[in-house]
């Protein structure tokens, strides 16, 4: 008998039954961007290059999600900012890789029935090869946050990764590499 | 090191019992790497389905629901993307290349797929391998269909065999086909081991020309049949696609064009990464992962439970061979690593023996795999995982060992130097 991937596809129709749930569950993930305690990052890597992008709901970073209102509020928003100006402290990538880190833009966006933070940045790295892990410190500067979406594709492919408060270190050498 | 000496002579002198253990060893050893390389490359050919693509985007659904039909070809789209789409995605000054493909039809059983001419050309798998024709050559003409190596080889085609399309995706078609047109087949796909092998491919505006007058959703009666000639000069460019493949110029671009997709406003239409779609859907498969490994490690099990039997079947007729060692000045302790040296003697036979003869299984199987399966498996000795695996084997032989040891030493304990019957 000729086999021909079958193999995956028996493991797939184990997985259709699974399937109406996890499509809602994605698609809700287009229609509401800002679950709350759920971040996004995401990386893309060329040649030795990497952007990074995080948006992260302001009910994570700050508390609340609208604009703020009173002095308090500002503040908080003012200090988190302060602290997304420098993303390569929060999200960190090992020593070898020697980084640099520019063009790190952080913004409180406010929006009808919501509002986040948006935050820009770019490693340039002498060693690509070597950022294959990313230290997280996110978790310990924003307790509030609980999850972190990442999604990275770069020289070695594509890779989707659900980090999880308590998680230091997370493995992105499927995606980042030489 | 004389208890070692001691222990090879002794398993010599017990060479039939020992070779029987090593080979029980073996050959678990044999099934666990066995196992865990075709997981390992079940998952990396999974994984690898479909490469080079930066994109792939489809009517607004689940990430996983978009991977499986426009990859797998399993299930159907929610709906189809308007050619007004299709052409503002490809003016994105992102965009490099944008590959179309039309589900919705089938032929025999193989789902049968719309696309271009740059299909053959942009589709990688396995990393970056592309697609190669192992006879003719990508679609030429309006009638002219490409396909995949299994379904040349179940269906005995050969370039110049006619194909008919049926109406649908059904496994029994309704009657109705599309018989007044039918295909020559111009090229066969070489082996893959992913969907395209079992996927008939013909040219957008094949697909558009055998449903001209179907738009009823029926065979075509009266002065709504053309001929096949007759369709030939009418406009055949397409109106819809199922789905897009789309190459960008640059990788950085990508999360701001699936952004854009995303929101955009016209149709209701989203863009995911392949890699990442994947990664969530072998996420869902973990489970048909841990059951192979399930098993293969209750038939290290297994071992172990033969070698504990054996070693403990022997104790008693080994009881005067104790006492004669007692009365040479041997501790129970001696006794007791005497056994355990002899079992970690066979466990490290059996290790080493199986990793080395599963290597050369894999050496002179590899071909032969790949042709059957299409699982490219990677031809190491051993991996880091597997490594671990193997010391896990090691603990857990000497742990088992430990068993029928400690019985030994009971027993010269309270045997002394000579036996009490």
């Amino acid at each position: 008998m000729k086999l021909n991937f079958k193999t995956p596809i028996l493991a797939l129709a184990l997985a259709v039954q699974t399937l109406g749930v996890i499509s809602v569950e994605a698609s809700e993930r287009v229609l509401d961007a800002h679950e709350h305690g759920v971040s996004k990052l995401k990386l893309a890597q060329e040649s030795n290059t990497i952007i990074f992008e995080l948006e992260a709901p302001g009910n994570d970073i700050v508390g609340f999600e609208h604009a703020a209102e009173n002095d308090d509020q500002k503040s908080a928003v003012n200090e988190a900012l302060s602290q997304l100006q420098k993303p390569e402290l929060i999200f960190v990538l090992p020593a070898d890789a020697k980084c640099t880190a520019s063009n790190q833009k952080a913004e409180f966006e406010t929006e009808e029935d919501h509002a986040g933070f948006h935050v820009t940045w770019t490693m340039t790295c002498e060693r690509p090869a070597q950022a294959n892990a990313i230290t997280v410190r996110f978790f310990e500067i924003f307790e509030r946050a609980e999850e972190v979406e990442l999604e990275a594709i770069g020289n070695s492919g594509q890779v989707a990764i659900e980090v999880e408060k308590g998680q230091a270190k997370v493995d992105i050498s499927q995606a980042i590499g030489e | 090191m004389i208890v070692l000496r001691l222990a090879l002579r002794s398993l010599r002198n017990r060479w039939v019992t020992a070779i029987l253990t090593v080979l029980s060893i073996t050959l678990s050893v044999v099934m666990l790497l066995g196992v865990e390389k075709i997981r390992a490359g079940t998952k990396s050919s999974f994984l690898n389905t479909i490469a080079g693509t930066d994109l792939i985007v489809g009517a607004r659904a689940g990430d996983v629901q978009l991977l499986l039909y426009s990859v797998f070809r399993i299930g159907d789209a929610t709906a189809n993307i308007t050619w007004k789409t299709v052409e503002d995605i490809k003016s994105r000054p992102e965009v490099k290349w944008v590959v179309p493909i039309s589900l919705g039809d089938s032929h025999r059983g193989f789902r049968v797929m719309g696309t271009s001419r740059e299909y053959f050309e942009h589709y990688r798998y396995r990393r970056n391998r592309p697609l190669e024709f192992a006879s003719g050559e990508p679609f030429n003409n309006l009638y002219e269909a490409v396909v995949g190596s299994t379904v040349a080889n179940e269906l005995g085609y050969k370039v110049g065999s006619e194909i008919v399309v049926a109406h649908g995706t059904g496994r029994v078609s309704f009657g109705e086909d599309h018989k007044d047109k039918p295909f020559r087949v111009g090229g066969i796909l070489k082996q893959t081991g992913t969907p395209v092998d079992r996927t008939v491919h013909l040219k957008m505006q094949a697909i558009e020309a055998i449903h001209i007058g179907w738009e009823k959703g029926s065979a075509p009666r009266g002065d709504n049949v053309r001929s096949a000639e007759q369709v030939q000069q009418l406009d055949l460019n397409p109106k819809s696609a199922t789905a897009l493949y789309v190459g960008l110029k640059s990788r950085m671009m990508t999360f701001s064009l699936q952004r854009w997709v995303n929101t955009y406003k016209q149709e209701a239409i989203s863009a995911i990464l392949p890699g990442v779609a994947f990664a969530q859907l072998w996420k869902i498969l973990g489970s048909v992962e841990l059951a192979l490994l399930a098993i293969s490690t209750m038939v290290v099990f297994t071992a172990f439970l033969g070698m504990i039997i054996s070693v403990l079947g022997s104790l008693n007729e080994r009881r005067r061979e104790m006492a004669i060692l007692r009365s040479v000045g041997a501790s129970p302790i001696n006794i007791f690593s005497l056994l355990l040296s002899e079992a970690v003697v066979l466990v490290l036979a059996g290790i080493c023996i199986g990793v080395f003869a599963n290597f050369i299984i894999l050496y002179f199987g590899r071909a032969m795999i790949e042709e059957w399966t299409g699982l490219a498996l990677d031809l190491t000795l051993i991996t880091s995982s597997e490594a671990k695996l193997m010391v896990g084997i090691f603990i857990g032989g000497v742990v088992a060992s430990i068993v029928p040891a400690l019985r030994a030493y009971k027993v010269t304990l309270s045997d002394g130097l000579t036996i009490q019957t």
